[in-house]
């Protein structure tokens, strides 16, 4: 394993992490910095873009907007790093068809040529997550816990596009039933609880919120349902777009079925933050739709 | 179009209105009898009528050549990507590269489905749908907008289909034929003009300032000439077009 210090990635933000929750990119920054890992921002990417919409649209915009973003990385000569796993989805299946499928790379050199840039496929595409288990590792990051979550129950929602389809993704557990977030989230000291539909979609995916915002919600609303019956003290996500549908989609859930859910959502770099001694406005807590208060007041923080 | 009899069997029935109850029996009875030949002769031209129709009434043909001839310039012909040509194929043609032949109608996906556990849609409908070439009703219909692209059916399909890509290409061929929810097309505009689907707000580049960050991305969003590029791409690949 590399020393920490030598890591270095091009750190691909996309849409809803800079532009509705920058506490999550402040939150990824400064736990990275405190790692000794360096994120390189990728000046003028774009939108990744969305794999559920744009792919949905116009199959070849998703490959050419994708396959922009990978060469920006690749002229850094970096891996990426991202914090999205939507944006993960895109990236990671772009850059596996494009190593796997001649007509892909086509598709890639044709569209980029129209814009003076190329790929090649000599970086790969990472997710935050994948990074802190691999590259660094449960063990390493025990030595930077200053703070231990001790009495905390935390609800781990995986999300899809981190594990699925697995046969272009790293992790070597099946999607039944991982556990490499378990380990992570468990690794702060917070005890990860058994839930129902741990693993199901948070709603928001494929278009769905944006298409049918009321099925979306509904879906969110049986997994904070089920984090409650599991008597979970937040739910810790990996996503962006997850972290948008439980936090601003609980605030909809509770104006369109008269419910009155605070479940605190916390995304991993925030909960891996307050355990590494960082503030809670550090890590941009305090800028959730829904308040963390309950929690930090369990943690005894503030 | 290559019907097998198991196909016609249950289309047939169902042709026949509300005799759910036994309908295999009396179909099993009349296979190969002059009522079943007649039957399947009636179910094959309604088929194709609707095929017709379908070709005969969406978008005129003219509007649609554009975008799509524009996004698929030359040799680029690779498998779901929705060109002029395989506009006119059928569906199973389309889709035979994500194997959706080899289902078996296990419904092990539709069981897996986070949003069919809520609403109408049946992913296994779907899948049994595109092999028969029922084209209107697929694109026409909400059911492949349903779809979050959770992948639990794909991970699980016993016949490893690409249950995800059938939907993608079937969602690819709705838009290209003018079928895109309005809210869809809504947003895929801030990516045309901004270069994110959700582009920075007041609000955001507040927060992102108290949080010692910048008060825009280091994006599109500072880059102007970045901007221009991904302009160009969604040009050139249709997109524009396609949601302008």
């Amino acid at each position: 394993m590399k020393v920490l210090g030598e890591l270095r990635f091009a750190f691909f933000l996309g849409c809803i992490m800079p532009n509705r929750y920058p506490g999550l990119e402040a939150s990824v920054r400064r736990v990275f910095e405190k790692l000794g890992i360096e994120l390189v921002d990728m000046k003028g990417a774009s939108c990744c873009p969305a794999p559920g919409v744009v792919r949905s649209f116009k199959f070849d915009t998703w490959v050419a907007l994708g396959a922009r973003n990978l060469s920006i990385a690749e002229e850094m000569g970096l891996d990426i790093v991202t914090g999205c796993s939507g944006c993960y989805g895109t990236l990671r299946d772009i850059w596996y068809e494009h190593r796997e499928k001649k007509e892909i790379r086509d598709k890639v050199d044709y569209y980029l040529s129209q814009i003076g840039k190329s790929f090649k496929g000599k970086i790969k595409v990472k997710h935050v997550l994948e990074v802190l288990h691999f590259d660094v590792g449960v063990e390493k990051l025990k030595e930077f816990i200053k703070k231990p979550l001790s009495n905390i129950k935390a609800a781990v929602h995986y999300g899809c596009h981190i594990l699925k389809p697995s046969d272009k993704r790293p992790w070597k557990e099946g999607t039944e039933k991982p556990r490499f977030f378990d380990e992570l989230v468990e690794v702060t000291g917070a005890k990860s609880i058994n839930w129902k539909d741990k693993f199901m979609c948070c709603g928001a995916g494929g278009g769905v919120r944006s298409g049918a915002l009321d099925v979306a919600l509904h879906m969110t609303k049986e997994k904070i349902e089920n984090a409650y019956a599991s008597g979970a003290d937040c739910i810790v996500n990996a996503c962006s777009f997850c972290h948008l549908q439980f936090d601003t989609g609980q605030i909809e859930i509770n104006k369109s079925y008269g419910t009155s859910f605070n479940m605190p959502i916390i995304y991993y770099t925030q909960l891996l933050g307050l355990a590494m001694g960082l503030s809670p406005e550090e890590l941009g807590l305090h800028q959730n739709n829904v308040s963390v208060e309950p929690l930090l007041r369990k943690l005894g923080v503030n | 179009m290559k019907s097998s009899l198991a196909h016609a069997k249950i289309l047939v029935s169902e042709d026949d209105g509300n005799k759910a109850k036994g309908y295999r029996t009396s179909c099993d009875e009349e296979l190969g009898s002059k009522i079943f030949e007649e039957k399947l002769r009636k179910f094959k031209k309604e088929l194709n009528r609707n095929y017709e129709s379908l070709i005969r009434t969406q978008i005129p043909y003219e509007s649609l050549e554009e975008p799509i001839t524009m996004a698929d310039t030359k040799p680029l012909i690779a498998s779901y990507p929705i060109t002029l040509e395989q506009l006119n194929k059928k569906i199973p043609e389309v889709l035979k590269e994500t194997g959706i032949e080899k289902c078996i109608q296990c419904g092990t996906c539709t069981g897996s489905c986070p949003s069919g556990r809520r609403t109408a849609f049946r992913t296994r409908v779907v899948i049994r749908k595109a092999l028969l070439g029922l084209r209107e009703d697929l694109l026409k219909s909400n059911d492949i907008w349903l779809c979050t692209t959770c992948y639990t059916c794909y991970e699980r399909c016993p016949r490893k289909i690409s249950i995800i890509e059938a939907i993608i290409a079937l969602r690819n061929m709705a838009a290209a034929q003018g079928f895109m929810l309005p809210r869809h097309k809504e947003i895929s505009k801030y990516l045309v003009s901004y270069g994110h689907l959700v582009p920075i707000n007041e609000p955001n580049k507040k927060r992102r300032t108290e949080l010692g960050l910048s008060e825009v991305p280091p994006t599109v969003h500072s880059h102007p000439e970045a901007l221009e590029e991904v302009k160009k791409l969604l040009e050139v690949t249709g997109f524009t077009k396609l949601v302008g």
